[in-house]
């Protein structure tokens, strides 16, 4: 049971055809289940920023359930479950989408060039940060944390990695690695510098650069 | 989970000790604890990490204590095959083939905080208030709270829950000037073998189908003078000083050098990097971008080009980068690199 069909049957995504094959494919085995309930947590993670108690035990119910329907229902299961879960027209699309991806980011990536020419050569203005500063209270409370769904800079004419154009986006991408390689050794970064390395790499898998 | 070195122990009784409010003295033994509980303890398990713009990656992580020596596994559990291995201050990453990664040496920058001294955290307790966040759970299990509140608008702000029981920090998230998540490392899973073996912290991939870049990561070193750079700062966010520089070939293969600064003030860290023209790639980065916690800033001044980047707010960022000039005109430079902040025209 790879994790792929794992993640589909997750997504709500599976077709009949393949929700056959997660069944068939070894049922759900201690690992698969232990895998099930990792992505089942990640995703709630995702989604509400924390783990519900006794989420794995639904988790495990879940691939329960499934097992036995295969056990007493196999010759009708795809029908049934065909009817409920597969969303063949959506699963396409997502085939599709790193295509579409690399075409949004080429034609934003052009936009970028052009859009970033007025910053040649020449300081780019502290807004809103006067000359010798003084500290200023920030009401920052950690407690309260809340997921970001932007957390863009305030400058309208800033960039999103993304939106650069893959050369570009190469360099700041060495760059970073360079940072987070040098931080790693410093303490409360080495953590975050760790898993931004690998995460770096990914971006820039999505974003089509030249490696 | 790294945090070799932010507060050695010895250090972190004076932090306690000088911090005035009775209320920071706990926070500050907590972080103390979870410094010291995640380079000392041996702990293995399922991390999370998630960045900006909705990025994530799950990542099995085993880390081992033992003899005085630290071992450290991680490897990604999603996408493409991603491990890293370090042993103690050496660093290995396993990467596709196609991929390149910018280490190409040892790093031997010096003067990084790999300890804070007492000097240090007494500086670091100038610009960040530590505040007792409660109990939480994570990974199921207990965990104490702990706020590290910036106090000014360069710089960024953490939480930290550490496991209760063994103070290995479970959960870190990276937050922004309005409270905001902008990075989160966590446990969704772990446990504390009284082991690991050795094994473990060996590729378990076949590696011959993967490029292994190695490197060290930077030792702790003398200061560093900044009169050595090829740069010079009209203004700093308050608390930010040098406290490494390196010359270094640039990435990718590409012909010249390149300058890195690192700028600090105990907790927060901003790259500066600066090339000469001659240096240059063809496409240079100026302007500003952002990627989650990340902030980058670049911009051309006569021959010279800096980039810049940290996980700092915008202003800090920008504010090093309007003030930053060149010294002196680099070896074959046209004369117009002068210490005018504002470059000339191309």
């Amino acid at each position: 049971m790879s994790e792929e069909s794992l993640s589909a049957l997750l997504d709500g995504e599976c077709s009949a055809g393949e929700l056959r094959e997660v069944l068939a494919g070894g049922g759900p085995s201690p690992a698969a289940m232990k895998r099930w309930g990792r992505m089942c947590q990640v995703r709630e993670v995702l989604a509400g920023g924390r783990t519900a108690p006794g989420s794995e035990a639904f988790c495990a119910s879940v691939m329960s359930a499934l097992a036995q329907e295969r056990a007493t229902a196999r010759p009708g299961i795809v029908e049934r479950s065909g009817r409920i879960i597969a969303r063949p027209a959506r699963r396409a699309s997502r085939r599709w989408q790193p295509l579409l991806g690399l075409a949004a980011a080429a034609s934003i990536a052009s936009v970028a060039v052009v859009g970033a020419r007025h910053f040649l050569d020449r300081p780019l203005g502290a807004a809103g940060v006067a000359a010798g500063a003084a500290p200023s209270q920030v009401a920052v409370a950690p407690a309260q944390v809340q997921p970001a769904a932007v957390t863009a800079g305030s400058d309208p004419d800033e960039l999103r990695w993304a939106q650069l154009d893959a050369d570009t986006a190469g360099q700041l991408n060495e760059f970073v690695i360079e940072h987070s390689n040098l931080r790693a050794g410093q303490g409360m970064g080495g953590s975050l510098s760790y898993a931004r390395m690998i995460n770096t790499r990914t971006v820039e898998l999505r974003a089509g650069a030249p490696h | 989970m790294r945090f070799a070195g932010f507060c050695a122990a010895g250090a972190a009784a004076w932090f306690v000790a000088a911090l005035p409010a009775a209320r920071a003295a706990e926070p500050a033994e907590h972080l103390a604890r979870a410094a010291q509980a995640g380079r000392t303890a041996t702990y293995q398990g399922v991390l999370v990490y998630r960045g900006g713009d909705e990025d994530f990656e799950v990542l099995r992580v085993q880390h081992r204590f033992a003899n005085g020596s630290e071992r450290e596994h991680i490897a990604s559990l999603t996408g493409e095959v991603r491990q890293l291995l370090r042993i103690d201050n050496h660093l290995i990453c396993i990467l596709p083939k196609d991929h390149t990664l910018s280490m190409d040496g040892p790093p031997a920058l010096k003067g990084v905080l790999s300890e804070l001294n007492a000097e240090r955290l007494h500086d670091l307790a100038q610009w960040y208030e530590f505040r007792d966040l409660g109990q939480t759970r994570v990974a199921g299990r207990a965990c104490n709270g702990v706020g590290v509140v910036p106090r000014d608008q360069f710089r960024y702000g953490y939480a930290v829950c550490a496991d209760a029981e063994t103070g290995v920090p479970l959960k870190v998230t990276l937050v922004g000037q309005h409270g905001e998540m902008l990075e989160q490392v966590m446990f969704t899973e772990i446990t504390y073998p009284d082991s690991i073996p050795d094994s473990a912290f060996l590729a378990d991939i076949d590696t011959s189908k993967f490029q292994t870049v190695t490197g060290d990561l930077p030792a702790k070193g003398a200061a560093v003078d900044p009169a050595q750079s090829q740069l010079q700062f009209a203004e700093l966010p308050p608390g930010y000083r040098i406290v490494a520089r390196e010359e270094r070939p640039l990435p990718a293969g590409q012909q010249g050098k390149v300058e890195h600064l690192l700028l600090s003030d105990g907790l927060s860290a901003v790259s500066v990097f600066s090339t000469i023209e001659q240096s240059l790639p063809e496409k240079p980065f100026r302007g500003v971008s952002h990627q989650g916690a990340l902030e980058a800033y670049g911009r051309t001044m006569g021959s010279y080009h800096i980039t810049i980047v940290g996980e700092v707010p915008p202003q800090a960022v920008r504010m090093i980068g309007d003030g930053v000039h060149p010294v002196f005109p680099a070896e074959g430079a046209p004369p117009h690199a002068s210490p005018d902040p504002a470059p000339a025209p191309q």
